[in-house]
């Protein structure tokens, strides 16, 4: 590769003998005991040696190569990007936080374990469930602990006939991972033509026996209620099988109506999404779980209690729990933000978060509702879900739609999903975002529809896009075929 | 509400727009029975200042004592700059780098994220990280058994393992039928191939170093018990500055490395966010879970990177995925990424040595002044850790107790090596950090406490 085809060097390109970015007492080292032949290192580990500018200039230079809520909007569907809070940064940079051991005797955590009770009681009245465990790391470990609580329910009474999970076809692809890693088999279940389960098909798929649980995202992926929820769970109670929702849309719910009244058993929160910890890139999330009192025997080890003179300990003694599944106290941090975010807006404030969600996600709706197809044409809870089946005609794809956005200064909606939609464009503007942003995002929707009806559209405007940003269209099956993951290899 | 823009004038051009007379008109699809009646009973909206009071008082909350405490969360220091850089928005409110043209920045931080560390453990390859140490302990496992093919069978698991991590696996391993071996450890607390227990299903065999009582294991004998076995070998690395000066994994063959990056500039954070590590050889790459981060180029030919080789991930490949894995730890792989660029070789040098110059002398403070047949030092190398094993559990426990009195934490307690003849370890952690002075205070405590 020569230089003129490296927009960034590697550090380790830039590395040069000598160069050091760290300041240790090092004259002051002491005697150590010397380390066995054996057990001594004999390779030399290829690491950069670079002043402190350099390592400051190498990740600003790359941060600018990334694109962010704080430099614009992001109509990801099913992710909710909303904006985060930098006093949530503020509150959970204390070095009394950030310095106390995960293994620190109650007795000298109390502020930590006082502080994680207020989240735990929070949840439980924005979600309406019996407990709360913040261990989670992520939405998909939460959706894990869910699952992995429904078996330990049903091997409790012995339920061994059941061994399947239903899971509506329009599911993240977690919730079927997720069922396979707990010895289930999945059983995709069909929405009917509205767009939504109908209480019909999920008695036929129960009236063997043989299903232990249903895992159902509400509001489902293509951003509609599940009008039946309460019917369906009532069904799945009737014939001992549980009810697992998958808290990704939640931020469609908050102070409008709670999952644990609709009769669910287990859903988990993603902090990082609907509570405004900051995605990171791609985590840290935090997944926490809420669960009836059906499966509050089986929550994960170690619970929170509080004792009858108001202190905290951790309880492990918990016979019918399904154990430990996460390192230490579950993401700390991440907890401090969300408590922090839930603490600023107070009742009226949530209330609002899924209101303006929701009246964001119509707007758009309305506006590209002409241009483009909308998979179900009804009023939307949080999200939308087009089609390319307008654009199609011309020659011009999800995919090109998408990246001539991002010509346009735009972060892309999610894509190809869900999977029932053909060519799904799904959009979530998130409560953040003021009307004028996105009207703005609509404006350009609109462009590009526009410009994908005019003579000669894909030569003019999608063919390799994005061409004006300064890395353009991506090789990924050049990445694939010649695969290449460390520097090493270079 | 200041992230709340909506107006009253434009929610009621929306509405308009949407052809209806009300907000509740637009949430029929809500069944009435479970509609929130009113508002939640959440506490008040607080000010900013009253928010930093709240949470302020909170930390207060927590009580100062000196801390002892490791066993996969260790008190290292960083460079200041490294907060900084971290905090940029762009890193931090950035999604998952899918939209490769718009995530560069994340993208080839996470390249040199998998390069460094596949360099530390002397690994073909690293992903681009998992939740923690033990998830990542988990992953191994179920790696190596897609690689033997084997759906269920057994894990044999060093007994050196963290008593934490083994009851972690039991909850994930238990409903897909695999059971879980113990490989004992001799009298000082290192594995010897020779007693790995020949188990007619085992389709791996896993080492955990520093081992739970601190003591740095061989990655000889890990090899030479799988492949007496002919199953798959698993190094599992909870601390990584051990791997500066002591023996990396990759150098002797082993099969995967699975790890806890926490060393690497992350705060302790009272349990998190850690950093989980995955490490395997390039043949096995296609059963390795996770986000991975390859090069290719753009359109002109510039250099570039995306995320590849998804057709092993959940979103793709559904119930047929390595794992349900979906977010990961990016935030925390980058932080360890910019600190081992800032480190370098001779930063990590540095840092290792004044890990294990502190154990020494909290080792010679010990050996000088404690002199009582109930405990012995344990003088098998270790790094970070230092372990004392009793012979009466009941004593070990009420010397913790008794220190805790004087706000000292003074270490972790495990049961001893079974082979030991002792009943219980005291480990205790030290790091650059710990200051000489201070190890003198807690060696006399120790020592008083012992008389």
């Amino acid at each position: 590769m020569t230089r003129k085809n490296i927009r960034f060097p590697l550090s380790i390109e830039q590395s040069r003998p000598g160069h050091t970015g760290f300041s240790l007492p090092s004259k002051t080292i002491g005697a150590v005991n010397e380390i066995p032949e054996n057990l001594r290192r004999k390779s030399t580990p290829g690491l950069p040696e670079l002043s402190e500018l350099q390592v400051v200039r190498h990740f600003t230079n790359l941060s600018t190569a990334n694109y962010s809520i704080d430099s614009g909007m992001y109509p990801l569907g099913s992710c909710t990007m909303k904006y985060n809070p930098r006093i949530n940064e503020k509150t959970a940079s204390n070095p009394k936080f950030l310095n106390i051991h995960p293994r620190t005797p109650d007795k000298f955590a109390q502020g930590c374990m006082s502080l994680m009770y207020e989240l735990q009681m929070c949840l439980k009245e924005i979600s309406g469930f019996e407990q709360i465990s913040l261990q989670p790391a992520a939405g998909a470990q939460g959706e894990y602990v869910g699952i992995r609580m429904i078996r330990a329910y049903h091997d409790l009474k012995g339920n061994h006939k059941k061994t399947k999970i239903l899971i509506p076809e329009s599911a993240h692809g977690t919730n079927c991972a997720t069922a396979v890693m707990c010895g289930y088999q999945v059983v995709p279940v069909k929405a009917n033509e509205r767009g939504i389960l109908s209480l019909e098909t999920i008695k036929e798929h129960c009236a063997a026996g043989d299903i232990a649980g249903i895992m159902i995202t509400n509001p489902n992926t293509v951003g509609l209620f599940e009008e039946d929820i309460v019917k369906i769970a009532k069904h799945l109670h009737e014939v001992d099988a549980l009810v697992y929702c998958d808290g990704a849309n939640l931020n469609a719910k908050l102070g409008l109506t709670r999952p644990g009244d609709a009769g669910v058993d287990v859903m988990h929160f993603n902090l990082h999404k609907t509570f405004t910890t900051p995605h990171g890139g791609g985590g840290p999330g935090c997944g926490a779980v809420g669960v009836s009192a059906r499966l509050q025997p089986h929550l994960p080890t170690p619970i929170l209690l509080k004792k009858s003179d108001g202190s905290f300990e951790w309880d492990t003694n918990r016979p019918s729990s399904i154990g430990s599944i996460k390192d230490y106290n579950g993401h700390f941090l991440m907890m401090v933000r969300a408590l922090t975010y839930i603490r600023e807006l107070g009742p009226e404030g949530i209330r609002k978060i899924s209101r303006d969600a929701i009246l964001l996600a119509n707007y758009v709706r309305v506006r590209l509702g002409e241009a483009y197809h909308v998979a179900f044409e009804r009023p939307c809870m949080h999200e939308v879900v087009l089609s390319d089946k307008k654009q199609k005609g011309h020659g011009v794809k999800t995919i090109d739609i998408a990246k001539r956005l991002i010509d346009l200064g735009i972060h892309p909606p999610t894509i190809y999903f869900p999977l029932i939609v053909d060519g799904a464009i799904m959009i979530e503007p998130t409560e953040t975002e003021s009307l004028e942003e996105v009207e703005n995002f609509c404006l350009k929707m609109l462009q590009i529809a526009a410009e994908a009806e005019e003579s000669d559209a894909f030569a003019k405007y999608f063919a390799g896009a994005p061409k004006t940003t300064p890395t353009t269209r991506i090789n990924e099956t050049k990445a694939a075929r010649d695969l290449v993951l460390s520097w090493k290899e270079l | 509400m200041r992230y709340l823009p909506l107006t009253q004038k434009q929610e009621d051009r929306i509405l308009k727009l949407c052809q209806v007379e009300s907000f509740d008109q637009l949430v029929q699809s809500i069944p009435e029975s479970i509609r929130v009646d009113g508002l939640l009973r959440l506490p008040e909206a607080l000010s900013e200042m009253e928010l930093c009071q709240h949470f302020d008082n909170y930390a207060n909350m927590n009580s100062d004592a000196k801390s002892y405490l490791g066993q996969g969360a260790y008190d290292h220091t960083w460079p200041a700059v490294l907060d900084y850089l971290i905090s940029r928005g762009e890193f931090l409110t950035a999604y998952t780098p899918y939209q490769a043209e718009l995530s560069q920045g994340t993208l080839q931080s996470i390249f040199e994220f998998q390069s460094m560390i596949a360099e530390m453990t002397g690994m073909e390859i690293s992903n681009a990280s998992l939740y923690d140490g033990s998830t990542a302990a988990l992953e191994a496992i179920l790696m190596a058994a897609r690689l033997q093919r084997k759906e269920q069978g057994t894990i044999i698991v060093s007994e050196g393992v963290y008593e934490d991590t083994l009851s972690l696996l039991k909850t994930y391993l238990d409903p897909l039928n695999i059971k879980i071996e113990i490989w004992k450890s001799d009298a000082t607390g290192q594995a010897q191939a020779s007693s790995a227990p020949k188990v007619a299903d085992a389709f791996g065999v896993l080492l955990q170093s520093p081992n739970k009582w601190g003591v740095v294991e061989d990655w000889a004998q890990l090899q030479s018990a799988a492949a007496s076995l002919n199953v798959k070998s698993i190094a599992h690395v909870p601390e990584m500055h051990s791997l500066t000066e002591f023996s990396a994994p990759g150098d002797f063959g082993v099969d995967i490395v699975s790890g806890e990056g926490q060393g690497y500039g992350l705060p302790l954070g009272y349990g998190g966010p850690y950093l989980g590590l995955l490490c395997c050889k390039k043949q096995d790459v296609r059963q390795i879970p996770g986000r991975l981060v390859g090069q290719t180029e753009d359109a002109t030919g510039q250099r570039a990177f995306c995320v590849t080789l998804s057709t092993r991930e959940q979103h793709i490949r559904r119930e047929k995925a390595t794992s349900n894995i979906c977010s990961n730890q990016n935030l925390m792989a980058l932080r360890a990424a910019i600190y081992l660029s800032l480190m370098g070789p001779k930063g990590l040098e540095t840092v290792s040595k004044m890990n294990r110059s502190r154990l020494f002398t909290l080792q010679s403070l010990l050996s000088d002044t404690l002199k009582t047949d109930a405990v012995t030092i344990s003088t098998a190398p270790c790094f970070n850790e230092l372990s004392l094993h009793f012979k009466s559990e009941k004593t070990c426990e009420s010397l913790l107790r008794n220190l805790e009195s004087k706000n000292i934490l003074a270490g972790h307690i495990n049961k001893a090596p079974v082979e030991s003849g002792f009943q219980s370890s005291l480990t205790i952690a030290v790091t650059e950090k710990s200051c000489p002075n201070s190890l003198k205070v807690l060696a006399d405590a120790i020592c008083g406490e012992l008389k």
